[in-house]
């Protein structure tokens, strides 16, 4: 869908081409305030404990991957069928939109946690048609309850209802079914035989209730001494485990240690901690979470320009394909899954690798690396310069001619290293980076955003960042000289030399000039505010909500002291699992 | 969409209405009486702004008439379509073809400007409807959510007196958000503010507002209710719950019984073709250069939008056009290109072109499609509805000076219509020009929370059903308090007063 290109640039316009324009000389009319220093340390404080939460919704892709493994589990010759004709009901379910402090900037759609008038419609509308389908033949009956829902005999009905409540909707309600369950849940039923239609509407209360489309949760034990705390049960253990690394349903064999409460020990816990992060179904979930914290949604098509003649004089003989925005993403993404999930990579590696791990020859061409094929020893870069995550290709491109050092600073500053900028003043009128045929992009923004009220936060704390990666063009390839083309001819004006050093100010009063952006990488991990940062995104996506860097701060210091570390992501990664606010709740204020 | 002699309404993509089912032409309504119309609400919103004056708005020696108001005198004049060859227009942007639009047409707009918001507001989406805090670069400490005019309607018994034929009490589409209401609706203290979903799809949008004729053999109540007990079991139950897990349940819980609600809507327009073509499946890589599809994607839209409010299933749409670069062919980076330079020549030009476009294909298809409905107590279905174009910002793109609005409607008869009306004081410049490549002149003028009050009371509020402080029109009021906004300090006491009144020239 067009839009998902073309709405990002309108929500992130004036921050991203930053502050020019109607300054009208007037200097002294004040600019925003520069962030001060962000905090790369946590104080874990006796007696801090977290917020309490409302009530958390499964996600959409929650909802749809338990819908699937409760098919699996129901009819498993036929679930995929099953769930292809639920495709029309289940497009009514709304998407979620990425959600966060900044959502463009270290958001998931995991906060995203809206009831809307829709969702509730739309899942009532799913549960019935799941009702429907699961019962539309006596066979598939047959096969979802037994046999003994659709024998001649009704003596056995209420048996047999009593025994699929029970299996079934300890699955779809993540918990043991009570008597109190069986008789609500059977309400549907009209009368004896229990017909079909009866069968399809005890499925669709389920599917239906409270505790199939949020978490639920009423604890087990009190925490001595924080008041209002509770460990979870072990049912709610096996939900939580569950739907962070899997985003759906527990398996059968966390049901059985949930059933027999043993998960609620500590040895187990952690050896289902283990067994699950080793599961390939985490490997989906730690992608997604790395897809949504470095997809930059600021980036335009890369064939948006094609035929235009600066964007034709920039690109030469090479000709992007519609896939290639998407294919450096998911670069950006195979190279953090590799070093958290393939090998015992750590967050230095993020920030310093020099592998490539383009999987398709347009990506690989700008790289001048050779594919790779997704399972040995990824390519190494050619060039000295491109070396860590920033200088990689879905990390510079722009699908324009020009490169964005303002968007590449904001980027780095708000997303990898989370620290806030204010908004622009009103006057920020922001104006396009045109080539002018005479000055480098640098030049130019410089320009633009170096004096008067800009520079609060322009020269300090967002170009440098940007300037650092100057040194790749708008298509992400290495480059000495930056071509000066004039926007409007597309003719060739001139080369002059890149100029990629800056003071980034990765943290407030460091005054070091970094040469290019190795130098920043590397301040960057030596600060502590990229770990730090971090810690604070995937606590983000952990819990779906926003970290309070206070009350959540002793699983933030956790993460972030074994990432100062050293340890590998993968342990740092499933690391989150054991910690208490992981295995506890707030159920006051 | 053409009014047959058979009375059918023919749209895009296959739909066909029947018009002699629709409840306004009832015959046993007809029996006892013209009934009294409905009232319906329309709000369209388009991004960014950055249009110039006089590429929007007619000459201004036809504002004739004047009249103290706040501390100035505010302006208006006829609104008079001018032919020139195959095209007919009140301005270069607000143009069609002369078959299309008529002097009658234009009688039945308002055309305003000089309506601010007195505080930067920047890029932002709810702020069109009084949800001032959907904006990316909101200076405003404290500025909270608030629910947009459109939600506080769909929620107000007042304006929705029966709901017996109401599947959707809004129409919420377009791509991107502009409709806020509660988490709750039935317990607006006790919830929080979310935006309300929207939809791209025609069809989608058909399928929510066209309830099909009941299955006779269909005799099985629906599980609704013990949904909802269910719910309500968890709730009351014994179970250890967090006070904000109870809320979140009631939240749930009052959408059910909005949907039981519906579910008990048997209305009906008869025989009705659905549509087979969807406005989404226009979608492609090059869409947003085509300007073809769009006034098809816009009629496919305004087709199931104005069968909504013929059928009577929903009085209430907003519509977000999230996409700057509709009715445009521009290849390249619309927005820094186009609508971050629009005072220059070039980009002016394509801009108004998009402009143009989206008045003629959105707004005046809109127009002439519920004015071809003939309403039982006379007039048609456009003169019910309060029907309004506004956009992101005024004509300096992320500043909501000057804020242009096109009304269409008189709201039942409420309201006047028929003119050009100029809110701006004249001896208050915002902008003054200088250093923009057009010289472009603004003025301040009255608040725009007076425009969305106006609205509400042009919908049958009364200004305590929406108010959030007295006398202060519809949404919260914020100041701009840095020195750098071009309408810092100038917005006066009597300006301020006036903000809970009906703005001047409208009513009836």
């Amino acid at each position: 869908m067009q839009s998902r290109v073309l709405f990002p640039p309108l929500l992130l316009a004036s921050l991203l081409l930053g502050c020019v324009g109607n300054l009208a000389g007037d200097d002294s009319t004040p600019g925003p305030t520069p962030p001060g220093p962000s905090t790369s340390t946590f104080a874990c404080k006796a007696g801090l404990t977290p917020a309490a939460v409302p009530l958390r919704r499964l996600s959409r892709l929650q909802y749809l991957n338990t819908l699937g493994d409760l098919l699996k589990y129901a009819l498993p010759d036929e679930a995929a069928a099953v769930m292809t004709g639920l495709d029309p009901v289940l497009a009514a379910i709304p998407v979620d939109e990425k959600q966060g402090p900044a959502k463009h900037f270290g958001g998931f759609t995991r906060l995203a946690q809206a009831v809307s008038q829709e969702q509730v419609e739309g899942s009532y509308a799913v549960a019935n048609s799941v009702g429907a389908a699961l019962t539309s033949t006596p066979a598939r009956l047959a096969k979802v309850a037994g046999a003994c829902a659709t024998d001649a005999d009704t003596s056995n009905d209420v048996a047999c209802l009593d025994a699929f409540i029970t299996s079934f909707g300890e699955r779809a309600l993540h918990r043991a079914i009570t008597p109190a369950d069986l008789a609500f849940y059977k309400k549907p039923v009209t009368g004896s035989p229990v017909a079909a239609a009866d069968w399809a509407d005890v499925i669709g209360l389920l599917l239906a209730a409270p505790e199939f489309l949020y978490f639920v949760e009423s604890g087990k034990d009190a925490v001595p001494g924080v008041k209002d705390f509770y460990t979870m049960s072990a049912y709610e253990l096996a939900s939580r485990l569950s739907y962070h690394f899997w985003q759906t349903m527990p398996d059968e064999e966390l049901l059985t240690h949930a059933r027999s409460g043993d998960l609620s020990e500590d040895a187990v816990f952690e050896a289902q901690v283990k067994r699950m992060f080793a599961d390939p179904r985490t490997r989906a979930t730690i992608t997604s979470f790395y897809d949504e914290w470095l997809h930059r949604d600021d980036v335009a098509e890369l064939t948006s320009r094609l035929g235009t003649p600066a964007f034709d004089t920039l690109r030469g003989s090479f000709t992007p394909g519609v896939d290639l925005r998407q294919r450096m993403f998911g670069e950006l993404v195979d190279m953090a899954t590799y070093y958290s999930l393939d090998s015992k990579g750590t967050i230095d590696d993020l920030y310093t690798s020099r592998k490539s791990f383009a999987k398709a020859a347009d990506l690989a061409q700008i790289y001048g690396v050779p594919v790779w094929d997704g399972k040995g020893e990824p390519p190494t870069f050619v060039e000295p310069e491109r070396e860590g995550l920033l200088t990689r290709a879905g990390m510079v491109a722009t699908g324009s001619v020009n490169t964005r050092p303002v968007m590449k600073g904001v980027f780095i500053r708000r997303a990898l290293l989370c620290d806030d900028l204010p908004p622009p003043p009103a006057n920020a009128n922001a104006k396009p980076l045109e080539p002018t045929g005479d000055l480098t992009a640098r030049q130019e923004i410089a320009a633009l955003t170096e004096t008067g009220i800009c520079a609060g936060c322009h020269a300090t704390v967002i170009n440098a960042l940007g300037y650092s990666t100057e040194n790749f063009d708008a298509l992400g390839r290495f480059r000495t000289s930056e071509m000066l083309i004039d926007g409007m001819t597309g003719v060739l004006k001139g080369m002059k030399p890149v100029d990629t050093a800056a003071t980034p100010h990765v943290k407030s009063g460091d005054e070091r000039v970094a040469k290019d952006s190795r130098d920043v990488s590397k301040w960057m991990l030596e600060s502590g505010k990229a770990q730090a940062c971090f810690a604070r995104v995937y606590f983000r996506f952990t819990f779906g909500r926003a970290e309070s860097v206070t009350r959540d701060a002793c699983a933030l210091a956790d993460l972030d002291a074994e990432l100062e570390k050293g340890t590998d992501l993968g342990a740092v990664l499933s690391r989150v699992a054991l910690s208490p606010a992981f295995r506890q709740r707030n159920f006051g204020e | 969409m053409q009014i047959s002699r058979r009375m059918l309404l023919r749209g895009l993509g296959g739909f066909a209405l029947a018009l002699p089912f629709l409840p306004s032409l009832d015959s046993r309504e007809a029996k006892a009486g013209p009934p009294a119309s409905p009232r319906r609400f329309i709000a369209l919103r388009t991004e960014h702004g950055g249009i110039l004056g006089n590429n929007l708005y007619p000459d201004s020696a036809t504002l004739t008439q004047s009249m103290p108001y706040a501390g100035y005198d505010v302006r208006r004049g006829d609104l008079k379509v001018a032919v020139s060859g195959t095209r007919a227009g009140l301005s270069p942007a607000l143009t069609a073809d002369k078959s299309r639009f008529t002097q009658p047409l234009a009688d039945k707009m308002n055309l305003m400007r000089g309506l601010d918001m007195p505080f930067y507001i920047g890029h932002h989406r709810g702020g069109s409807l009084g949800n001032y805090k959907d904006s990316d670069q909101a200076m405003i400490a404290g500025m909270m959510p608030h629910p947009t005019c459109d939600q506080v309607l769909a929620w107000s018994p007042k304006f929705y007196d029966n709901l017996s034929t109401i599947l959707m009490r809004t129409m919420v589409v377009g791509n991107g958000k502009l409709s806020w209401g509660w988490s709750n609706p039935m317990d607006p203290a006790n919830s929080t503010v979310e935006d309300v979903q929207a939809t791209d799809s025609s069809l989608a949008l058909f399928n929510k507002i066209y309830s099909p004729p009941p299955d006779p053999g269909m005799k099985r109540p629906a599980i609704a209710d013990l949904v909802l007990e269910d719910y309500k079991r968890l709730r009351n139950g014994d179970r250890r719950l967090s006070s904000e897990d109870r809320n979140r349940l009631d939240d749930h819980i009052s959408r059910l019984d909005e949907l039981q609600r519906k579910l008990s809507v048997s209305a009906s327009c008869g025989n009705v073709t659905p549509p087979t073509k969807d406005s989404t499946s226009l979608y492609s890589d090059t869409f947003f250069r085509e300007p073809e599809k769009h006034k098809e994607y816009w009629q496919l839209m305004n087709d199931v939008i104005v069968a909504g409010l013929v059928c009577d299933t929903s009085r209430i749409v907003t519509v977000h056009a999230g996409a700057a670069d509709w009715f445009s062919d521009y290849v390249g980076d619309w927005h820094h290109e186009i609508a971050h330079e629009s005072h220059k020549p070039d980009p002016q030009k394509v801009l108004l072109a998009s402009k143009q476009g989206f008045f003629e294909w959105v707004f005046l298809d809109l127009m002439e499609k519920l004015d071809a409905v003939p309403e039982a107590g006379g007039g048609t279905l456009l003169d019910s509805c309060m029907m309004f174009w506004t956009e992101e910002s005024g004509p300096y793109t992320h500043d909501p000076i000057s804020l242009p609005v096109l009304t269409a409607g008189g709201a039942g008869g409420w309201m006047k219509t028929g003119s050009y009306i100029d809110y701006g004081n004249q001896a208050v410049i915002g902008h003054d020009g200088n250093g923009d490549p057009a010289s472009e002149v603004t003025h301040i003028g009255l608040l725009y929370n007076q425009f969305l009050g106006t609205t509400m009371q042009a919908m049958g509020l009364a200004p305590a059903d929406y108010e959030q402080t007295p006398g202060t029109g519809y949404g919260p009021f914020y100041e701009e308090t840095a020195t750098w906004f071009a309408g810092y300090g100038k917005y006066t006491d009597k300006v301020k007063k006036a903000a809970g009144e009906v703005l001047p020239f409208l009513k009836a």
